[in-house]
């Protein structure tokens, strides 16, 4: 109460002073008053109350003295002791100050990547009210599929929400050659369009940096199409040039006119984070993607939803779901929506999902770690300090200080040593987390298969940056600060080697995995080949034909660097259909598989090509597919898991292959070997190969495979290509190259990060055992000297030393270990959904490769952390030490 | 043994009469002390108000701006119930005082 007063004083310091000017000035004329009344002359009178009262300004100081000074005051005096004591012990006060900053460091910096990816509103206006649209599925799919609709769908929102104002949609971004006015075909670049709906400019981004933003005729589908380009695009194409609003982009044949570009702030709206190039009305949209007019289409989902909440959110939320329910029974669809969430649109669409809470939750509790063991350390070495400040302390005990006021004054140090460590740990995550941006952008751009868009997520810290690191500074001066409340109990320093150890264990053991993950990454087989097999998105003109994909499939066999050409819907890699599936048992019945079967539709060359063994039965033939026979090839997996012990062949299956309830019979004839189709990380739990019928236009990748050098042999395909149609402009990519190093990425990443914090974790608890066995010996010191004055060899004292400090060591990171188990295991258990990858590529914890190799190295860094003091117990001289006695 | 000082009387006097009158400000505080000694005792009016302040920040006193009709407003204080006990063990180390004092003073 009483320092709450006097904070509260000290802020309102002017309004305080006044007051107090106030009560003595009514003072001296009360008393003035009374002096008149009692007769006097009113300048007696004045001069009287003066006297009686004493000088007013010296008064007035010392009442002010009272309210703001005593609780201020001991603080400063507090703080200044604090400071000298931390330039009395430099050495000291530099490593704590440079542990907790790199403890600090290490946690804002992911804390801010988190910021940035979860918590930092989109850069448009008004971004506290924009919501995303997302809708849950009974059939539980995650990922994109919740975010998108198709248009026709859009348009009957648009025309019937009344809980949420601007209905905006976007599409995905979509890949396209541009070339530029005044540019031939050769120079044409690789560019990132979206389309958007008319009111997505007006409603989200602010005036434009040059030109204007699209006029509602433009979004007519008769008017001439224009596009707005973004910022990071046009500083980087046409160096911010004002003279290019009127000018022309030509994209895949059509005329564009630019007739703006959005301010620099505007970076799109995010999920996934990428800026794109221009933007174009969604009338547009067939030039964009010829062959693939989805404008009209009832049930291609192809946008997703951003809207203005003008209502409350549970609202506006049950209209939508109404909506969507009552546009899914038009439509027949299947597969039911059964909620729709409106949440605060963010850079990333799934940061409300569950696996991403607990993948952040899981990091975050591994990251503070690091500053547990810093904290661990600090408390050594305070406490070796504390010996040294046993004597101080208690003089000032005698001389009348409470308790309260020295733990004050402590908690002053550890909180002065904790905000140091913070403010270095703000310049540590200042620069870690630009790094990590660069670093970010750079893999982003290099990623072929997102062609090169910019990455849009912004790291610099921000305010909650800031009170996170405000909060960590002081939680960790606190709670190094309770050392003087250890120092009265008797600990000994063996509770601290405990944590060193467990905290090390953890996070080594860590590392060892997410390592070990890598290397299966790196090694894995796939399945089927991927360094000469290249794909390619054929857009082949606006009315597709199968009669021209056959027509260039056949011409590039026909080269000599083409080992095989084959068609699917997507390349391997890249997430597969999810449909519904139906597996016919043996009395008739059938049973639904759970959460839907992954598949590809395939050319019958598929498997010569990508080099994917039939291992039993046989191939569908070129006859079947053209009569589009119900046959189909599954997995080995497959088979194990519906038919075990059965002969597959002749077993029969159903899918919704266009997910309308229309039913296709389908009989297995063969039994392909497994492959990692839809995620490199695990073996596909369940894979259909179904022919593709000829005469319907379902896919437009075309993989081939070529012979020799694969660089020189692609260059040939490319130029081939290029001379049967000019309006292909492919970009041949290997799978290797694509998709299979998007995944392999990302356990890069995981391993990388993973050995970072090893990197930290393993020295800083190096250096802690370190401290507290120094720390030990110099106390045992006179015993050792007594011992070996007795006849101890120098053996038996070494062996003393190191089993003193290696059994907590032992027994802290058996408590690492077992907590890295229970994470991995709740990993496997929790955050392994289907189509989610696996990091650790099914490999286990109690792998004992893994195990024995980490107990190892734990136990020889803690021997060599121990040994450098027992040695110097060792050298103690039994008379040096005896003559004390 | 009784702790005593003129800051400690200062207090007894302030508290004593703050127990005798339910709210008063600083100069009726002075005038109440002067009244009720038959003017013997005269506080040095300006060192009233530091000590006023420091025994509210201890929790003894508290304080309201209080306006009454056609005056000017001023600071009322209080005794709380903090302030009483406080006035109980000043007194009782008063009176330990006082006899002492009377103990040496008829030590023949």
């Amino acid at each position: 109460m009483k320092i709450l007063r006097r904070i509260w004083a000290f802020v309102n310091r002017s309004r305080v002073e006044s007051e107090i000017e106030e009560e003595l000035r009514g003072h001296l004329e009360m008393r003035a008053s009374d002096n008149v009344d009692d007769g006097m002359s009113p300048e007696q009178a004045v001069r009287d109350a003066r006297l009686r009262f004493g000088n007013p300004a010296a008064m007035k100081e010392c009442v002010q003295a009272v309210d703001f000074a005593l609780g201020l005051e001991s603080f400063l005096a507090d703080l200044r002791y604090a400071l000298r004591g931390c330039l009395r012990n430099p050495g000291i006060t530099v490593v704590a100050v440079l542990t907790l900053a790199l403890g600090i460091g290490v946690n804002t910096t992911f804390f801010a990547a988190f910021d940035g990816i979860a918590l930092k509103p989109l850069p448009v206006k008004d971004a506290q009210t924009l919501v995303r649209f997302e809708q849950w599925m009974q059939s539980g799919t995650t990922g994109d599929p919740q975010f998108l609709v198709s248009w026709p769908e859009y348009l009957f929102f648009r025309a019937h929400a009344q809980a949420v104002t601007d209905l905006m949609a976007a599409s995905r971004l979509i890949s396209v050659v541009g070339i530029p006015e005044g540019a031939t075909a050769e120079n044409g670049i690789s560019l990132q369009g979206q389309v958007v709906s008319d009111n997505y400019f007006p409603s989200l981004a602010g005036s434009a940096a040059a030109g204007r933003y699209f006029l509602p005729e433009e979004s007519q589908p008769a008017s001439a199409p224009a596009m707005v380009l973004s910022y990071p695009f046009w500083r980087r194409q046409f160096q911010a040039d004002s003279a290019v609003i009127g000018k022309t982009l030509k994209v895949n044949g059509q005329v564009f006119t630019i007739i703006g570009v959005a301010p620099r702030e505007f970076i799109g709206s995010g999920a996934p984070p990428l800026v794109p190039d221009f933007w174009a009305p969604a009338a547009m949209q067939s030039y964009l993607e010829p062959g693939h007019a989805w404008l009209q289409q009832t049930k291609d989902a192809q946008v997703q939803l951003l809207a203005r909440l003008n209502s409350n959110r549970s609202q506006a939320e049950a209209e939508m779901l109404l909506l969507v329910e009552q546009w899914g029974q038009s439509q027949q669809r299947t597969d039911k929506t059964i909620a729709v969430t409106l949440n605060r649109a963010t850079f990333f669409g799934e940061t409300n999902a569950l696996w991403f809470r607990g993948v952040v939750a899981m990091l975050m509790g591994v990251i503070g770690l690091i500053l547990l063991i810093a904290c661990a350390n600090l408390t050594n070495m305070l406490m070796a300090r504390g010996t040294m400040r046993r004597h101080e302390i208690a003089v000032r005990r005698a001389l009348g200080a409470t308790r309260k006021r020295l733990l004050r004054q402590l908690l002053t140090e550890s909180l002065v040593l904790g905000l140091l460590g913070g403010a270095c740990g703000l310049l540590v995550s200042f620069w870690a987390s630009h790094l990590l941006q660069v670093v970010l952008q750079q893999l982003v751009q290099s990623l072929a298969v997102l062609g090169g868009a910019a990455f849009s997520i912004d790291l610099t810290p921000d305010l909650r940056v800031f009170a996170y690191t405000l909060f960590l500074s002081l939680l960790t001066g606190v709670l190094f600060g309770m050392v003087p409340a250890l120092q009265f109990s008797k600990s000994d320093g063996t509770s601290a080697l405990k944590v060193e150890g467990a905290t090390a264990g953890q996070q080594i053991s860590c590392a060892g995995l997410l390592l070990q993950g890598l290397r299966r990454s790196l090694s894995v087989d796939p399945g089927f080949d991927i360094t000469n097999v290249f794909f390619v998105g054929l857009n082949t003109g606006p009315q597709p034909s199968a009669e021209k994909q056959r027509q260039i499939m056949d011409q590039l066999r026909a080269m000599p660097e083409v080992a095989g050409v084959a068609a699917s819907i997507k390349p391997p890699g890249t997430g597969t259909f999810g449909r519904q599936a139906l597996i016919e048992g043996n009395n008739g019945a059938e049973v639904a598989v759970q959460g839907g079967a992954l598949g590809d539709i395939v050319s019958p060359d598929y498997f010569q090509t990508m080099e994917v063994p039939i291992v039993r039965g046989r191939n569908f033939t070129r006859e079947e597919a053209e009569r589009a026979a119900g046959v189909a090839v599954v997995s080995a997996a497959t088979a194990r898991r519906f038919w075990p012990g059965e002969d597959p062949l002749g077993k029969r299956f159903k899918l919704d292959l266009l997910s309308n309830n229309n039913w296709q019979q389908f009989e297995v004839v063969g039994v392909a070997r497994d492959a990692r189709n839809a995620n490199l990380t695990r073996l596909d739990p369940v894979f259909f190969y179904l022919p593709e019928p000829p005469n319907q236009f379902l896919g437009s990748t075309l993989l081939i495979r070529v012979k020799g050098d694969p660089g020189r042999s692609a260059r040939a395909v490319v130029d081939a290509l290029n001379l049967s149609d000019p309006r292909l402009q492919p970009d041949l990519v290997s799978l290797e190259d694509g998709h299979m190093r998007l995944q392999r990425l990302l356990s890069q990443m995981l391993a990388v990060f993973a050995l970072l914090l090893a990197g930290l974790a393993v020295p800083l608890a190096g250096v802690g055992i370190y401290g507290v066995v120094a720390y030990l010996v110099s106390q045992r010191t006179r015993e050792i000297g007594i011992r070996m004055a007795l006849g101890a060899t120098r053996g038996g004292v070494l062996r003393l030393i190191l089993r003193q400090s290696m059994r907590p060591v032992a027994i802290g990171a058996c408590i690492g270990f077992v907590l890295s188990v229970a994470a991995s295991s709740a990993l496997h258990a929790f955050l392994v959904l289907p189509g989610v990858p696996d990091v650790l590529f099914g490999l286990s914890f109690l792998d004992p490769e893994v195990f024995v190799g980490l107990s190892l190295f734990l136990a020889g860094v803690a021997l060599a952390a121990s040994y450098i003091p027992a040695r110097r117990a060792m050298r103690v001289d039994p008379m040096a030490a005896l003559r004390y006695e | 043994m009784a702790r005593n000082d003129l800051q400690g009387t200062l207090d007894l006097l302030v508290l004593k009469t703050l127990a005798q009158v339910p709210a008063l400000h600083g100069y009726g505080i002075v005038l109440h002390i002067q009244r009720a000694s038959r003017d013997i005792l005269q506080v040095e009016e300006g060192s009233l108000y530091p000590a006023l302040h420091r025994m509210e920040l201890s929790g003894w006193l508290s304080s309201e701006w209080v306006a009454s009709e056609g005056e000017r407003r001023a600071r009322f204080y209080k005794l709380t119930a903090a302030g009483r006990k406080q006035l109980d063990a000043a007194e009782k180390s008063w009176e330990q005082l006082m006899t002492g004092v009377q103990a040496m003073r008829s030590f023949a």
